[in-house]
Formats: structure tokens, C-alpha cells, sequence
């Protein structure tokens, strides 16, 4: 009889314990230790996670910025014009 | 031979009897557990629409061409605080549907309020009276869900 008192109050016991752990989650979490809330005050720190009107906001059109014009290409990239060009044959003349 | 003992069809039929008493139990608790949050759910889904209305109710009606409310000013109003801002019915009205989820609220989900001229919520503004600027329906809902809806009326024009 005994025996059985024993093993009837182990298995109480041991779904007890299932049961308490089944339970999961407790929602009485304290409010500070959820996000968006200030720890010192306990007080909204941000009201809002969404709103459409921040999404409005974001998506306004920023003003055009007027492109900087190009510069001016003033030379050719490995050709320096120092002066006016002189014939080829000019240098041939000249014994060169 | 030791007959005082208990045999193993004993101890099984015990360890069954109380699997199944149990389960029973945890059931029971879990079910219980469940309806309590959800009622707790509808009572803050209640409470926090008949704040948002109250709101509504409060802020000054506007004039008819009123701009739209801007970003501070939709903040200011539905946020936590006891401040509403400078936004006027006839400035929500010119936003449109205004859609948030407050950052501390404990049910997940989307809030939406509406300002407009559909005083009997037909989708239109053709019907008697919708074209008065001095009418207007406030409707607050919450994921789709209407929560608190009224019609004010402009005492001063």
C-alpha cells in the first residue's frame, strides 16, 4: 500500500512539474523589459513602431540636385598641342 | 513468494488512470489560460479605441480646405501622451487613413483611423447630407476590426 502511495505521488508530482512547464511564457513580463520603453521612466520612449505617415514622410520626393556640368575637355588624352603642329617633312629637311 | 506486492498491471493501470486525469487538468488550465488573455486582449483593444475616439472628439473640427495633417502632427496626436497637437478633424480628413501600431501596445497589430464624409458608411459621399462640411464620421478600427465609430458635428458654423 505504501508502494503505491509512492508511485501515485510521483506521477502527481511529475505532471505537476509538466503541467507548470506547459504553461509557457508568463505575460506579466515587467513593461520596462520590452522594447521601445524607457527603463528609467517605464514610459514610451517612441510612440509608434509603424505609421504610415513616417512612411509618407520618407517617401516625399527630395529635391533635384542640378548635375554639375561636365568639364570641358580641353585636351586629348596623350596629345599636347603646345603650338601649331609642324610638318613632318619640315623635320625630314632638317637632317633629323 | 512474496504475494504483498502490487503486480505490473497494477502499476499500469495506475500510471494510466492518472496520465489521463492529468491531461485533463492541464487542458482545463491551458483552456483557461487562453480565454483569460484573449478577454484581456478585447478589454485593451476597447479601452484604447474608446481613448483614441475620445481623441477624435476632442481635437477642433477644422475648416473645410483645411492642408492635410502633416507626420508631427498625426504623432503628436495618437501617441501616448496627453498633448494632441494642432491637428484638426478636417486635417485627418485630408490625410486619409491614418495607420499605426503604438511601440508599448501589448496586442500585436494595426491600428486605423478614418475621418471622412461616408457618414453612413456606404463607401460613397453622394448620399443626403455627406456634403456638408460640418459632418463628419470618425471610424477607429483595429487589423480590419471596427472598434468605436461616431459622427461629429461642428457646433460653430
Amino acid at each position: 500500500m505504501r508502494r503505491l502511495a509512492w508511485i501515485t505521488g510521483g506521477v502527481a508530482l511529475l505532471g505537476l512539474v509538466l503541467v507548470t512547464l506547459g504553461r509557457g511564457h508568463d505575460e506579466d513580463e515587467p513593461e520596462h523589459t520590452r522594447p521601445g520603453t524607457d527603463s528609467a521612466t517605464n514610459t514610451a520612449k517612441t510612440a509608434f513602431r509603424t505609421a504610415n505617415w513616417d512612411i509618407a514622410a520618407k517617401a516625399k520626393p527630395t529635391a533635384v540636385r542640378p548635375r554639375a556640368p561636365a568639364p570641358a575637355m580641353t585636351r586629348l588624352h596623350g596629345v599636347e598641342v603646345v603650338g601649331p603642329a609642324r610638318a613632318p617633312e619640315k623635320h625630314a629637311e632638317d637632317g633629323r | 513468494m512474496n504475494r504483498h506486492g502490487y503486480s505490473l498491471v497494477e502499476i499500469m493501470m495506475t500510471l494510466a488512470i492518472l496520465a489521463i486525469t492529468a491531461m485533463a487538468i492541464a487542458t482545463g488550465i491551458g483552456a483557461g489560460h487562453g480565454a483569460t488573455q484573449a478577454l484581456e486582449s478585447e478589454v485593451v483593444l476597447l479601452s484604447r479605441g474608446q481613448e483614441l475616439l475620445e481623441r477624435l472628439i476632442a481635437v477642433p473640427f477644422g475648416t473645410d480646405g483645411d492642408p492635410s495633417a502633416t507626420a508631427p502632427e498625426l504623432s503628436e496626436l495618437f501617441d501616448d501622451d496627453s498633448k494632441f497637437g494642432s491637428a484638426t478633424l478636417h486635417k485627418l480628413e485630408a490625410f486619409g487613413a491614418a495607420e499605426f501600431e503604438p511601440a508599448a501596445f501589448p496586442v500585436p497589430g494595426t491600428w486605423r483611423v478614418v475621418v471622412d464624409h461616408d457618414l453612413n458608411g456606404d463607401g460613397d459621399v453622394n448620399d443626403a447630407d455627406e456634403d456638408r462640411p460640418d459632418l463628419l464620421r470618425v471610424t477607429v478600427s483595429f487589423d480590419g476590426r471596427l472598434i468605436a465609430q461616431t459622427i461629429r458635428f461642428d457646433a460653430d458654423s
